[in-house]
């Protein structure tokens, strides 16, 4: 029995020791539970709308119905699954053990920024309850701020809510990773999830007080008719789309950047080789924080912005696509002549790289004004951005939960069934979105409730594939949870990994260590015989 | 050096007349040089309440750092790129 050590999950079992610890660890376990509910709402929406678009002409919601389906996915996917996962659970989990701290900086603010989190989610669903949007997760003008009969106001209330947990996170996470490191944790021996995420926080902070503001400014129009993306009253509907996008492009980036930060902790692990190119891989995730602000003009090539402002935007979109090929090209070469093990995490690491890389590329096609004529708004688009979030996040996400969770449990799950489930996902992923790619280029466009008869087959595949994507998301919720009363006690480094997280006990107690670490190592140092 | 709620009291007095000083500006026609003058109190503005108000007179590199880099994001990128959009609808076109 492991529960005859204390640790963090057995110092209080009471509700109270939960909801008001200032414990980075249970405070990741708050978001963890958090995001995965409303991943599942997310997903159950996606799962009704897919089931509509299995016959062309179908009627199983209403017309309206199906445009609050979709919005409701994207805001609850975007805003209070995608953009918070990684830095919240994994960020607030890992952070402070990676870098040999007790805690974050601001303890308390960590816990006010959960509670942000909450009470946005609660405005946002208390909407959905009440009669939801139909907006579209983009909240586009004048629709958003004039035309829709739908609960807009208090939708992008919970999405501002939500927005300073963001910042504060951030901060947080910034503050601790500079004054809190251990002795003789330079800069360039980090790991690269805290560079990640260190880079990540920048773009919390810099850019969603820009959303918020720009979601601000629809609640007033519409509340009290200002004049501001109307253009009935001299606003610009543009600059909302420059608003948003400025947010919402690097968002992708906030989704992702913490994402390779998790890849590039697993591809060494499990290869048993030092990364290559840490530096690079450094300066390529700078480099994608700064350019990913530079691009979000691609988002509006068709709605009417200037062709001067369509080819500088398009040009920088190309100029971003180099630091992601950097890194993808430093996991492969760190693949080469390594000792590769196919545990679950890795399986899901491969997978990332794989789809990061076919919806990397296909985001090339669409930042190429001619083709994005052709395929703006079409399910091409959809296909593209569901490689890189769903393909790439996710997948790095769920990678990252099994990687760690012996870490967060100190209990191990069956590794087999793990593989199955992330075999079942791969192939369930590839055939919900492939064919979108496909139905895409012959024109279907995006967000419409009935289509053509000759597009049925494409969406026959989708709904097929989507049903398998439910079934490999709902094995790891069962055996997750399962392992974690129940499960085998994993040791305090199942995989013979380095990093500082693996150097305390699993769970790891209160105060992450009991004695203060030292480093003296370089990074992934898996080829100089201390890890075996 | 001044400090204390002297120096707050101080930096106050300048934003007021500052405020009083957009106010008359904005009642004479200066034609375009009516926006460069308020754009330029509003820095001014804005230079002290960062500066005493917010502490950044004395602060770190860290904190320095910070608010440069919001300072670039949002008004260099933000700005001039969606400024670029405004002013391409004119040079290009069609
Ligand atoms: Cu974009």
């Amino acid at each position: 029995m492991s529960d005859a050590r204390a640790h963090y999950l057995n110092a209080g079992h009471s509700m109270r020791s939960w909801l008001l610890t200032k414990d980075h660890k249970r405070i990741a376990l708050l978001y963890l539970a958090s995001v995965t509910a409303l991943f599942f709402v997310g997903g159950s929406a996606a799962v009704m709308f897919r089931l509509q678009l299995l016959t062309p002409h179908g009627h199983l919601v209403l017309p309206e119905t199906y445009n609050k389906l979709f919005t409701l996915h994207g805001i609850v996917m975007v805003f209070f699954f995608l953009v918070p996962a990684v830095p919240t659970v994994l960020g607030n989990f890992l952070i402070p053990l990676m870098i040999g701290a007790k805690d974050l900086a601001f303890p308390r603010i960590n816990l006010l920024s959960w509670y942000l989190f909450i009470a946005g989610a609660a405005l946002a669903l208390g909407a959905t309850l009440y009669g939801g949007v139909d907006t579209g997760w983009t909240f586009y003008t004048p629709y958003s701020s004039v035309f829709s009969n739908t609960y807009v106001v208090a939708t992008v209330m919970g999405i501002f809510v939500a927005g300073f947990s963001s910042i504060l996170t951030g901060l947080n996470f910034i503050v601790t990773i500079h004054k809190m490191r251990a002795p003789g944790l330079r800069w360039f021996r980090l790991p690269l999830f805290v560079w990640a995420i260190y880079a990540t926080s920048f773009m919390f902070v810099l850019a969603t007080p820009v959303l918020a503001m720009a979601l601000l400014l629809v609640g007033l129009e519409r509340v009290l008719h200002l004049g501001i993306f109307n253009p009935a009253l001299g606003g610009d509907p543009l600059l909302f789309q420059h608003f948003f996008w400025f947010y919402s492009h690097p968002a992708v980036y906030i989704m992702v950047l913490p994402a390779m930060g998790v890849i590039s902790e697993l591809i060494p692990c499990f290869s048993r080789r030092r990364l290559f190119g840490y530096e690079f891989v450094v300066m390529a995730t700078f480099g994608i924080a700064f350019l990913g602000f530079l691009v979000w003009g691609h988002h509006m090539f068709v709605s009417g912005q200037s062709a001067f402002a369509g080819l500088v935007f398009s040009f920088l979109s190309f100029v971003v696509a180099v630091p992601s090929a950097i890194k993808v090209f430093n996991w492969t070469a760190t693949l080469y002549k390594g000792r590769i093990r196919f545990h679950t995490p890795m399986l899901y690491a491969l997978g990332f790289i794989g789809l990061f890389t076919i919806g990397g590329l296909t985001g090339l096609f669409l930042a190429t004004l001619g083709v994005d004529v052709h395929v703006h708004d079409t399910y091409f688009v959809i296909a593209h951005f569901h490689y890189i979030m769903v393909g790439g996040s996710v997948m790095a996400y769920l990678g990252g939960i099994h990687y760690w969770w012996p870490k967060i449990s100190g209990k191990m799950y069956p590794d087999a069934l793990g593989r199955w489930a992330a075999v079942l996902i791969f192939v369930g992923f590839n055939l919900t979105f492939f064919p979108q790619f496909i139905v895409g280029y012959l024109g279907m466009p995006r967000r419409f409730y009935m289509y053509p008869p000759e597009f049925q087959v494409y969406n026959v595949f989708s709904t097929a594939g989507a049903s398998i994507l439910a079934l490999g998301y709902l094995l790891p919720l069962g055996y997750l949870l399962w392992s974690f009363w129940y499960g085998p006690d994993a040791g305090d480094n199942p995989w013979g990994a380095s990093g500082l997280e693996w150097k305390t006990s699993s769970p790891p107690p209160v105060r992450n260590f009991e004695t203060k670490p030292v480093v003296d190592e370089e990074p992934y140092d898996y080829e100089g015989g201390r890890y075996g | 050096m001044t400090s204390g709620p002297r120096l707050y009291a101080m930096v106050y007095a300048a934003l007021l007349f500052l405020l009083g000083a957009t106010f008359v500006i904005a009642r004479v026609d200066l034609g375009a040089f009516n926006t460069v003058a308020a754009l330029a109190i509003a820095w001014l503005k804005m230079g002290l309440v960062v500066a005493y108000f917010m502490h950044l007179r004395d602060a770190d590199r860290l904190d320095a750092m910070l608010f440069a880099s919001g300072f670039v994001m949002l008004l260099f990128v933000l700005l001039a790129l969606t400024l670029g959009d405004y002013f391409g609808r004119v040079w290009l076109a069609g």
